[in-house]
């Protein structure tokens, strides 16, 4: 798979099923409405779980009505959203591994496997378990990549981490599903 | 793979929250929302009354200098690429939070970052061209205090904290900056404590920091005890925060038109072409006929003596402030800005936060060099 981005990846973020266009009065029912579903998938990507995914809507849903700058544009607001959601996962991770009280096994720590039978995403199917099998890292740069349709520019930005470290995770995390899914093929 | 992509995609698409899940949140959220326009409190920032000579003054200072770069560092004209790389960042990292200026002071809006349910946010910056100082908030989330082990008498004074990790303040193309810091309880009855940078920045000679953007990072704050003897860690975490520097401009100058000698320590004479003083500081231009040469002076290790004493004698004008009640400030010892000319000269800006925030009137004379610029003849009034 070459760097260059197929065209039909970008169809999600042209398509706007995110954020509402222009500039709105931050109404609780349209930011649901908008953000909530990228939000889970957020969550469901760093956390491996979709269980704390409400409460980590609600924060970034509430940081969004409470924050006084104005967007640039619809997609400033929804990276906005992203990176905090991004963080309050990330905040999330190192808030557990940070209280030696909490015992958690290696799944519970990045939250449910893949294999876990999420409830919200049923059987998550084959791929969709090779990807989640990954490390955050790769998990969170082919999220961005793939299904939100960012560049890797800017998937580096959202990340906070330079363009070839971004590049550098797509591959390997390409190269890892490859072997995992042909791997699963020929033991099957 | 493109298969395979598809079929990640279609997956992903499956995951979404039922109606009644955001139903749920919508109103929680509104309910949340409401909650906290109601209780959110009118945001004071205030200056301690009195401060202690705390050894932890020196401690912060110390950190923060090492972190930016040590006092009297050389700066250099590359400061645009600085800028360049800035507006890259931001293309990706979002605008810096707009600053709005109230009377003098310019207050960062929006400028605040969380982790770990700690949440620093800038509140405050004031300044001139070259000298500035930062107040940051620093909270809980969730309201409880952050529990500092506290002296008892120390009440309103400095408290015993520190970054672990540092305190990096960086403005787009700035090369270097000098200053101290300090943490203190502006109110004991809120939650949240203040932490305050004064820093001195080595500003290129076209230019200052009004307009450009802030760029802070903070890593784990630490407890150092009472006694700076107990250290723990407070907070663990990163916050990143930047905003526009923004403020109206305190400065005062004393000398702008006509150029006066003076001398070096080392005896060698200068063109004085600028003194300003403001509320936070002194900044002084001058020309020499001589070039520092060669790379900074290292701060520690094997030092090159050479290209040591060829900086002093650049950088080496003694600059005293002497205030109205006889009182005397050294700011000798500055943040410096060195641009070599093509004739084998060297254009030289160096510029000192005073230990205060001081009433310029109450500014009698600026000795430069040996050369004394009175407030009163210089026929400039001090601001009120």
């Amino acid at each position: 798979m070459p760097e260059g981005k197929d065209s039909r990846w970008r169809r999600k973020r042209d398509a706007g099923s995110g954020p509402a266009q222009g500039v709105q009065k931050p109404d609780p029912e349209r930011l649901v409405e908008a953000y909530s579903d990228l939000i889970l998938r957020v969550c469901y990507t760093c956390l491996r779980s979709t269980s704390d995914a409400e409460d980590i809507c609600q924060d970034t849903l509430i940081k969004l009505i409470a924050r006084d700058e104005p967007f640039n544009d619809p997609e400033h607001e929804k990276a906005w959203v992203i990176r905090v959601a991004t963080n309050a996962c990330r905040d999330l991770l190192r808030k557990r591994s940070a209280h030696a009280e909490v015992p958690l096994n290696g799944d519970e720590a990045e939250g449910l496997g893949a294999d876990g039978g999420d409830h919200r995403s049923g059987d998550p199917g084959d791929v969709l378990s090779a990807v989640m099998d990954l490390p955050a890292s790769c998990r969170e740069a082919i999220y961005l990549y793939y299904y939100e349709g960012y560049s890797i520019r800017e998937t580096a930005g959202l990340l906070g981490i330079s363009e070839s470290a971004a590049s550098q995770r797509l591959s390997r995390g390409r190269a890892r599903l490859k072997e995992a899914l042909e791997g699963g093929e020929n033991d099957g | 793979m493109d298969n395979q992509m598809d079929e990640y995609i279609e997956a992903m698409d499956e995951l979404s929250f039922s109606d009644e899940e955001k139903k749920r949140m919508a109103l929680e959220i509104a309910k949340r929302a409401e909650e906290a326009q109601h209780s959110r409190p009118a945001q004071v920032v205030r200056m301690p009354k009195r401060r202690a000579r705390w050894p932890f003054r020196a401690v912060a200072a110390a950190a923060l200098v090492a972190a930016l770069g040590f006092g009297g560092t050389l700066a250099y004209a590359e400061g645009n690429l600085d800028v360049a790389m800035g507006y890259v960042k931001d293309l990706f990292t979002g605008a810096p939070a707009n600053t709005e200026v109230v009377g003098m002071v310019g207050c960062p809006i929006g400028a605040t970052d969380t982790c770990n349910g700690v949440r620093i946010t800038a509140e405050a910056v004031y300044g001139d061209r070259c000298n500035y100082t930062a107040v940051f908030s620093i909270e809980r989330e969730d309201g409880e205090p952050l529990g500092i082990e506290r002296n008892l008498d120390s009440a309103g004074e400095y408290l015993p904290l520190m970054f672990e990790e540092g305190a990096t303040l960086d403005i787009d193309g700035m090369r270097g900056a000098a200053g101290s810091s300090y943490f203190y309880d502006a109110d004991p009855a809120d939650n949240a404590i203040q932490y305050v940078a004064q820093l001195s920045v080595d500003v290129p000679e076209d230019g200052g920091i009004i307009g450009r953007t802030a760029r802070i990072e903070f890593g784990n704050l630490l407890d150092v005890g009472p006694q700076f003897d107990h250290p723990r860690v407070l907070s663990e975490g990163d916050w990143s925060l930047k905003f526009e520097m923004n403020y109206q401009d305190s400065t005062v100058l004393l000398l702008a038109s006509v150029p006066l000698d003076a001398k070096t320590e080392q005896g060698k004479d200068v063109k004085l072409a600028q003194v300003a003083v403001s509320s936070l500081g002194i900044s002084v231009e001058y020309t020499i006929d001589m070039q520092a040469g060669g790379n900074p002076p290292a701060q520690s290790g094997r030092e090159d003596p050479e290209a040591r004493a060829a900086y002093d004698a650049v950088a080496g004008v003694p600059v005293i402030v002497t205030f109205s009640d006889g009182t005397t400030f050294d700011a000798s010892n500055s943040s410096v800005f060195i641009k070599a000319d093509e004739n084998g000269g060297s254009f030289v800006r160096k510029s000192r936060t005073f230990n205060r925030i001081v009433d310029t009137s109450d500014i009698a004379y600026v000795t430069v060099g040996g050369t004394v610029i009175e407030v009163s003849s210089a026929g400039v009034s001090p601001a009120a």
